[in-house]
């Protein structure tokens, strides 16, 4: 089974992955995901996490979306991820109310992935078999995700790790084989938070031309979280949040 | 990879803890095989007393929730072997005393008449049997000799009087191969019971349930007081059996709660400690039966290694406790199947148990929290 995201000869792909990419990439405006007045308060009101945001995201579309510590980028992710639910205001994803959705687990296992700054890959498990993790979700057999799993490693031109633990990684390798795993389900959004957050210049800058890449080639839409100016700089829109308002 | 070996690879993760909490279950699990297993052997052991040499009915006086205190009159037996089907009448007194100094408690005296078949039932090592016209003689069964210490032609003291040991034998029971046997005028009047035996069983020339039932109404219309019981029914009954299977499984009980507690322990501290990875993974949409799947699937493997080494231990014990003076003429070195998967079903429940509040706990992490508070 041949992954959306798999390019037809995968080698010459990972060949390239730490070369930079052409960001213009034509975005057709259909909306995605939007966020109509989105509000997140705890602790019954007293702390406004994110408060009255609207924003569309469009399919295809490269977003950064940017601010200081504490200012609700989290947050806003965690709701256009689906993990958690604004406590007024509505997101729709492609037409569908995410509020009103009663199987958000699939929602998320079929159509999105996430990319964590502190990886989350499973310690016992090697990088082969972490990619593999999304895809007990799908209806894919045994043997079917271990090809799939390999492919989308040399992908990330992490073939030649697959075989190793996490901890046997370096820390740009652990964050490449996470997005292998992100990929596993042909996610239509992938969302990232501070991917580059625990990593250091080289290891980042390849892990952002890797979303260049998957950008630009393969049409994936993508929003990164990050306080960091040179990574929104690799998005085609970036978006500003302070205090838990869009600015 | 399935669940099965992401969860073995989880137990495998934090070794030490694993084996301390499968040492712990496995404890658990060798005391119910072991307490369970040795009341059962005790109840199959005496039931194959009364089974192996093909006795059908044991008959007793009525009401007495100590078999030993009272009895029947030995003429009684008269009466009996004229029932209609009834092919032999064995009557015999029963006592049980105890060797203090030897650390020998609860030793079965059997008192049987000369002829009784089952002097000749049993196997004569050395020495010879009990015959007609013996006084202040006896015959112990092997175990007891052996933990005694007495040998044919030595002495032993009984009712504070000198038996002379005239014969060892060995028996296919283990209480017998424990137990003294003497003539029974001998031990009537060393138990002031002139007459009497403690019972007799009955032995049926037809053994058919049908029959069986027949005889028994036969039996009770002679004396009202009475009672004619098929064997199993029988040993069933004993109020001794009851209580050993009651105290093996209250003290199995408290194994089985430290058990479930370590259980619960280990995965409690398991999900907290991962709580970040079993939000990512809910996150990347692993579904709550899942993520429930794992942690439970971790217990289990968990409880299946326990269970494996605490039948083992179960078992050893149980082969020990039959070369311990104090045990070994009431213990078979045997286990029972139900013993062995009581304690399997013990182990996998306990995982089960001890399972169900980490798995309830990581089943409701609230994600986003849990990825910001651990990332």
């Amino acid at each position: 089974m041949q992954p959306a995201f798999l390019p037809s000869n995968p080698s010459a792909m990972s060949s390239t992955l730490t070369q930079s990419t052409p960001l213009h990439h034509s975005v057709a405006l259909e909306p995605m995901l939007r966020v109509v007045n989105v509000s997140r308060s705890y602790d019954g009101g007293t702390v406004q996490a994110v408060c009255d945001v609207s924003l569309t995201i469009h399919k295809g579309e490269h977003l950064a979306i940017m601010g200081p510590s504490g200012s609700g980028k989290s947050t806003l992710l965690n709701l256009l991820g689906a993990l958690d639910l604004p406590t007024s205001g509505d997101i729709d994803f492609e037409g569908q109310s995410l509020c009103k959705r009663t199987d958000l687990d699939r929602f998320r296992a079929s159509t999105l992935g996430f990319v964590f700054q502190s990886f989350y890959l499973l310690p016992t498990l090697t990088a082969l078999e972490n990619v593999q993790i999304p895809m007990f979700e799908s209806s894919l057999r045994a043997r079917q995700r271990v090809q799939k799993a390999a492919e989308l490693l040399n992908l990330v031109g992490m073939s030649h790790r697959a075989g190793h633990l996490p901890a046997k990684l370096s820390v740009g390798e652990r964050q490449r084989v996470a997005i292998a795993r992100a990929l596993a389900n042909d996610p239509k959004l992938l969302l990232a938070d501070e991917p580059t957050g625990n990593l250091d210049s080289v290891s980042g800058s390849i892990v952002l031309d890797l979303f260049d890449r998957l950008h630009h080639d393969h049409g994936l839409t993508l929003v990164v979280i990050t306080h960091d100016a040179q990574v929104a700089a690799r998005a085609q829109r970036t978006v500003w949040i302070r205090d838990g308002r869009l600015q | 990879m399935n669940i099965w070996k992401i969860a073995g690879k989880n137990v495998w993760r934090r070794p030490a803890r694993s084996a301390l909490t499968t040492c712990g279950l496995a404890i658990a699990v060798a005391a119910v095989v072991a307490l369970v297993g040795v009341s059962e052997s005790l109840e199959s052991s005496f039931l194959e007393l009364y089974v192996g040499p093909g006795s059908d009915l044991v008959v007793q006086r009525r009401g007495g929730t100590v078999q030993l205190s009272k009895g029947i009159e030995l003429k009684f037996g008269d009466q009996l072997q004229m029932i209609p089907g009834v092919r032999e009448v064995i009557g015999g007194l029963m006592d049980m005393i105890s060797f203090e100094d030897q650390d020998l408690f609860m030793v079965i005296v059997n008192g049987w008449e000369p002829n009784c078949s089952v002097l000749d039932r049993v196997n004569v090592l050395s020495g010879r049997r009990l015959m007609a016209g013996d006084k202040q003689v006896v015959m112990l069964g092997r175990i007891l000799a052996s933990n005694l210490g007495k040998r044919t032609g030595d002495y032993v003291q009984l009712y504070g009087q000198e038996f002379q040991v005239i014969g060892v034998f060995e028996s296919f029971s283990v209480y017998e191969n424990g137990a003294v046997f003497m003539l029974l005028d001998d031990l009537q009047r060393q138990m002031d019971r002139k007459g009497e035996v403690t019972g007799f069983v009955v032995l049926a020339e037809d053994r058919q349930p049908a029959t069986i039932q027949a005889i028994c109404r036969q039996i009770e219309a002679l004396d009202p007081e009475i009672a004619a019981t098929p064997c199993a029914e029988f040993v069933r009954s004993l109020t001794q059996m009851k209580v050993t299977r009651a105290m093996s499984w209250f003290t199995s009980m408290f194994a089985i709660v430290i058990g479930a507690i370590l259980v619960m322990n280990t995965m409690a501290m398991t999900v907290f400690e991962r709580r970040g990875e079993i939000a990512a993974l809910r996150a990347m949409g692993w579904c709550k039966k899942r993520i429930a799947g794992l942690i439970l699937s971790e217990a289990v493997l968990l409880s299946m290694v326990a269970a494996a080494a605490g039948i083992g231990l179960g078992l050893g014990i149980t082969i020990l406790l039959t070369y311990w003076k104090k045990t070994s003429g009431l213990v078979q070195g045997d286990l029972s199947w139900s013993a062995v998967a009581e304690g399997a079903c013990v182990a996998i429940v306990i995982a089960l148990v001890g399972a169900a509040y980490p798995v309830y706990r990581c089943t409701r992490l609230p994600i986003a929290e849990t990825l910001r508070s651990t990332g």
